[in-house]
């Protein structure tokens, strides 16, 4: 039987014409997913926050817990050097909008952010009372300097500066490096012969009607002004001199007309008398260092940065070639970008090779800066260093044994060191990340 | 043996192309100059060369009248019998000397009995030494700073000291051993730990805890996780239970001198 069983098989499988004829069962398709887990074992991570050291501190309601530092200046039109004062809440709502506080400032010690009155500080609070008398294209100015050194404090001081005035409109493009590193949706919009970003733009055009509500309701449009609906079916929406620009800026429009809102917005306040309007960019390095945008055309080829509306609307404030009545434009620098030489060539600080390739200097940006007037930001003085100490100790930032060893005296010179002779950021983390 | 093969190889060398007319016996029976004794006339040259030249010209003059002018004033300081006549040049080698205020000396006598403080926590430093992967030390000290940052933040207390309670609180006692006898069943002996262990132990726990966490911050994870511990809730406390249990079942093992 078994000989037989053998024969028939090995028989069998001389003829296999029959099994490559045969139609094959068609195989249910199944869906297999992503197999994350190789190993089989279920890894389950419930517990504890998701964020990433700097979200979880800045994001979890740390704030509320914070120290309420004792008499406590708040931070008014009298700015005296040297001493440490904090924002109201008022400020404070307004100026969170703005994108004004960063992740790594460790405010969240404090019951309110704080901040230290330097001598930049005057200089600011001259700018900003210049901004309300002259033309933006004579008040022009950049902050420059190292890493951590207070550029963004001090941009921080001077929009709290302006929304103390009350009649100041702030337009704040809180991290410029958003305009040209990829990360928005863009359309070419023919009829302004610009790309615009909608996103980017809904954004921008919320914390403008937020922080300047009261001013924006006192202008009234000049004309009228017509922004058609997504489709022939939707209605197009109508604005008469009678809208205040606060009606032009809340208005319900589709994302392919808002770059023609923000137009005629601009239009409307290069054209008013009544108040002031203040440009603050920071991380403006963003745009000098990527004159090429990460964005491409139709035709597959990247986009040059001031080919976008709103990096346009920056330059030409910068250059002057278009000036607000009363007005000025404040731009800080950041160190998290590769250090350009258009920036600095720009602002007169150094003169580029003439041989170099557009990819490293970029003239036409370059031109854009002549006439804005550089600042350096310097470093923090003993002085200055001691009395951020105290208001340290107080939201008991420091180790114990680092206060049973040392006196007063001692911490503030040790620090002073530890700082790199007075540098904000540096004097922060040794006081907060030493252990 | 050696110096005549060398020799002879540097000779055939030389001489491949050229035919030598001498039989090969004599070219071995051959007297190099490097052999010979020096002659005396070259000897006396390089003496003469080390020897330096006495010029006479006006430094030479000079040099000696001023040598003259030291020995006259020193015989006159001598007779005239001044004591310590090179006392002044002494002086000005002593003023350069430090000499501490008594304000100085004051508090270099009250700092004396105050032990010189530490850089760092000896407890948060072995912490990070148990963090730390691939010896990469900064990293793992700014995995510990920032995660002791958060626990500062929450809890509102020294997180040096928090870290320290938690260790104590949760670290093991005692650890039970296994000795093979060889002979009969193996001994389980209860030992006890010192600090050391116990903190190594607990935060051994802390870190498996960590892990179970759900943020990609390893900081956020083990500040998350210190906080826990502190507060009591921990999965180390059942090992820690489960440990000294066991510690307990083999109490009679316990060696006690």
């Amino acid at each position: 039987m078994l000989r037989l069983s053998v024969v028939f098989r090995s028989s069998k499988l001389f003829s296999t014409s029959a099994l490559q004829l045969a139609a094959s069962r068609p195989v249910k398709a199944t869906a297999k997913g992503f197999k994350g887990n190789v190993s089989g074992k279920k890894n389950r991570k419930t517990a504890g926050s998701f964020r990433f050291f700097e979200d979880h501190i800045h994001y979890t309601k740390n704030r509320e817990e914070g120290t309420q530092l004792s008499n406590l200046e708040f931070f008014g039109n009298e700015l005296h050097s040297n001493k440490v004062v904090g924002f109201t809440e008022k400020q404070v709502q307004k100026l969170v909008q703005l994108g004004a506080f960063k992740k790594d400032q460790f405010n969240e010690l404090f019951k309110v952010p704080i901040t230290l009155l330097r001598n930049e500080t005057e200089i600011i609070h001259k700018f900003i009372t210049s901004t309300q008398s002259t033309p933006s294209s004579e008040n022009r100015i950049c902050l420059l300097g190292e890493r951590g050194i207070g550029k963004t404090t001090l941009l921080t001081q001077a929009q709290a500066l302006a929304l103390n005035n009350g009649n100041t409109i702030i337009i704040p493009i809180s991290y410029a490096l958003k305009l040209v590193d990829g990360t928005n949706d863009y359309f070419y919009d023919s009829k302004l012969g610009t790309y615009t970003q909608p996103m980017y733009l809904k954004k921008l055009l919320a914390k403008i009607e937020y922080v300047n509500k009261e001013s924006l309701q006192k202008l009234s449009l000049s004309q009228d002004y017509t922004i058609d609906g997504i489709s022939k079916d939707k209605a197009s929406v109508k604005f008469t001199p009678k809208h205040s620009l606060l009606d032009l800026v809340k208005a319900n429009v589709a994302g392919r007309q808002r770059g023609k809102v923000f137009q005629i917005l601009i239009n409307e306040l290069l054209k008013q008398n009544k108040s002031s309007v203040l440009l603050t960019v920071d991380n403006f390095s963003a745009l000098t260092s990527n004159p090429i945008t990460a964005y491409r055309n139709i035709e597959n080829k990247l986009i040059y940065t001031e080919e976008f509306q709103i990096s346009k609307f920056i330059f030409q404030l910068t250059s002057g070639e278009i000036s607000f009545n009363q007005g000025g434009v404040l731009l800080a620098t950041s160190s998290d970008d590769k250090p350009s030489i258009t920036l600095k060539h720009g602002l007169g600080l150094i003169e580029a090779d003439p041989y170099l390739k557009e990819s490293e200097f970029s003239r036409q940006l370059a031109s854009k800066l002549v006439g804005v007037k550089p600042i350096e930001v310097s470093k923090l003085s003993k002085e200055n260093v001691s009395i951020l100490i105290e208001k340290y100790i107080e939201a008991q930032a420091f180790n114990n044994f680092e206060l049973e060893a040392n006196s007063k005296e001692h911490l503030v010179n040790q620090k002073y060191v530890l700082s790199g002779n007075g540098n904000p950021l540096e004097l922060l983390k040794s006081i907060t990340l030493y252990h | 043996m050696f110096s005549r093969t060398i020799l002879r190889n540097s000779i055939i060398k030389s001489q491949t192309q050229v035919i030598t007319p001498f039989p090969r016996a004599y070219l071995f029976s051959i007297r190099f100059n490097s052999t010979l004794p020096p002659s005396n006339q070259n000897n006396s040259k390089i003496q003469k060369k080390d020897e330096l030249p006495i010029k006479e010209g006006e430094e030479e003059e000079e040099a000696q009248a001023w040598l003259d002018a030291v020995k006259e004033l020193r015989e006159r300081y001598i007779s005239q019998g001044i004591p310590d006549y090179e006392s002044a040049h002494m002086k000005q080698l002593k003023s350069e000397v430090f000499e501490p205020s008594e304000e100085q000396l004051a508090k270099y006598a009250s700092l004396q009995d105050k032990p010189i403080p530490l850089r760092n926590d000896p407890v948060v430093q072995h912490c990070t030494n148990m963090v730390m992967k691939d010896g990469k030390k900064s990293k793992a000290q700014k995995y510990i700073a920032r995660a002791l940052y958060i626990v500062r933040l929450k809890l509102r207390q020294d997180p040096v000291n928090v870290l320290k309670e938690t260790l104590d609180k949760l670290g093991p006692l005692m650890e039970t051993k296994t000795y093979k006898t060889r002979v009969a069943k193996n001994l389980v002996v209860p030992v006890p730990l010192n600090q050391r262990q116990r903190y190594r132990r607990a935060f051994l726990w802390i870190l498996e805890g960590s892990d179970k966490r759900r943020s990609k911050d390893f900081s956020v994870r083990l500040g998350e996780e210190i906080i826990d511990a502190y507060l009591g809730r921990s999965s180390g406390y059942d090992k820690r239970a489960q440990i000294h249990k066991q510690a307990m079942l083999h109490r009679a093992y316990v060696k006690l001198r």
